[in-house]
């Protein structure tokens, strides 16, 4: 595409640019070919959404009660220790 | 699902409080960030012991923590450094040789590396609209669990412990360059599977 990057070359960018900006060059022509290219724009979307996406998942999982109770007894364990310290 | 954490000095003061209402709090809310960035380092088996150091190492740290990066930042690298540990004495060995995926023969590329395919939208543009059915999340975690270690390891400590390129270097021992390929690679993936899932309505 009139020597700006391919398909695949703007799909790796698009997840890149989600950690760290990119070159202004690079990001210059990525931009043109997004332009032109209906299918990279909604890659483009899509790999955002899939990092959103994975965060979500992560933090939908739930405290098992052991440990959960574990780290109670610590916190207070914490705390004992300090007020005797000081 | 949405519980909403308060503004890191409010949380700072209330631990050092000893305010185990907020305690719970932060710990719940949290929980899932650092079961992964541990299970992606150490394993899924001695996770929660990590998670269970690493909140004694936070509480002990608290005091001197200076707020250069947002409290559960710095909890994830407490997490991440606890889980580093405990797998040098594990002496698990994450390797690059994994990297040999199909990335270069991938079919939905022609040669000249454009898509072959037109592809769909997806029904939600929100993760909440996304994730909606719980199919999803199993699947989701299907395939977390099959990618190959390093990628793993890159996308947990990036997605759910919010971590910086140069952090994960240097927890995973490879290049900046190599972070960017593990990374994309993961997402990737997981988009794949997504794709598949609003597609097709399974795994």
């Amino acid at each position: 595409m009139l020597g700006l990057p391919s398909c695949k070359e703007v799909s790796e960018q698009s997840s890149a640019a989600l950690d760290e900006p990119l070159s202004f060059g690079k990001k210059l022509a990525r931009k043109l070919h997004l332009m032109m290219c209906e299918q990279c724009r909604r890659y483009s979307e899509k790999i955002y959404l899939t990092k959103q996406s994975i965060l979500f998942w992560a933090e939908g999982k739930s405290m098992p009660e052991t440990i959960k109770q574990q780290c109670l007894d610590d916190f207070e364990k914490h705390h004992c220790q300090h007020k005797n310290d000081s | 699902m949405t519980v909403t954490v308060p503004p890191d000095t409010e949380v700072i003061l209330a631990l050092k409080n000893n305010d185990t209402k907020m305690f719970q709090l932060v710990m719940e809310t949290w929980y899932g960030s650092m079961f992964y960035v541990a299970s992606s380092i150490v394993g899924e088996a001695i996770a929660d012991e990590v998670i269970q150091e690493a909140w004694v190492s936070v509480m002990r740290a608290l005091p001197k923590f200076e707020g250069r990066s947002s409290l559960k930042s710095w909890v994830m690298r407490i997490v991440s450094n606890e889980a580093k540990t405990r797998w040098r004495k594990e002496s698990r060995n994450v390797s690059l040789d994994q990297m040999n995926d199909s990335w270069a023969t991938d079919p939905r590329f022609n040669q000249q590396g454009h898509w072959q395919a037109p592809d769909q939208q997806w029904h939600a543009d929100s993760p909440e609209g996304i994730m909606q059915a719980e199919e999803l999340h199993n699947c989701i975690k299907k395939h977390i669990d099959l990618l190959p270690d390093n990628q793993k390891s890159a996308l947990m400590l990036k997605e759910a412990g919010d971590h910086s390129l140069e952090e994960i270097c240097n927890i995973l021992e490879v290049s900046s360059s190599n972070v960017r390929v593990l990374l994309h690679r993961a997402r990737d993936k997981i988009l794949q599977v997504i794709d598949r899932f609003e597609r097709e309505g399974k795994c």
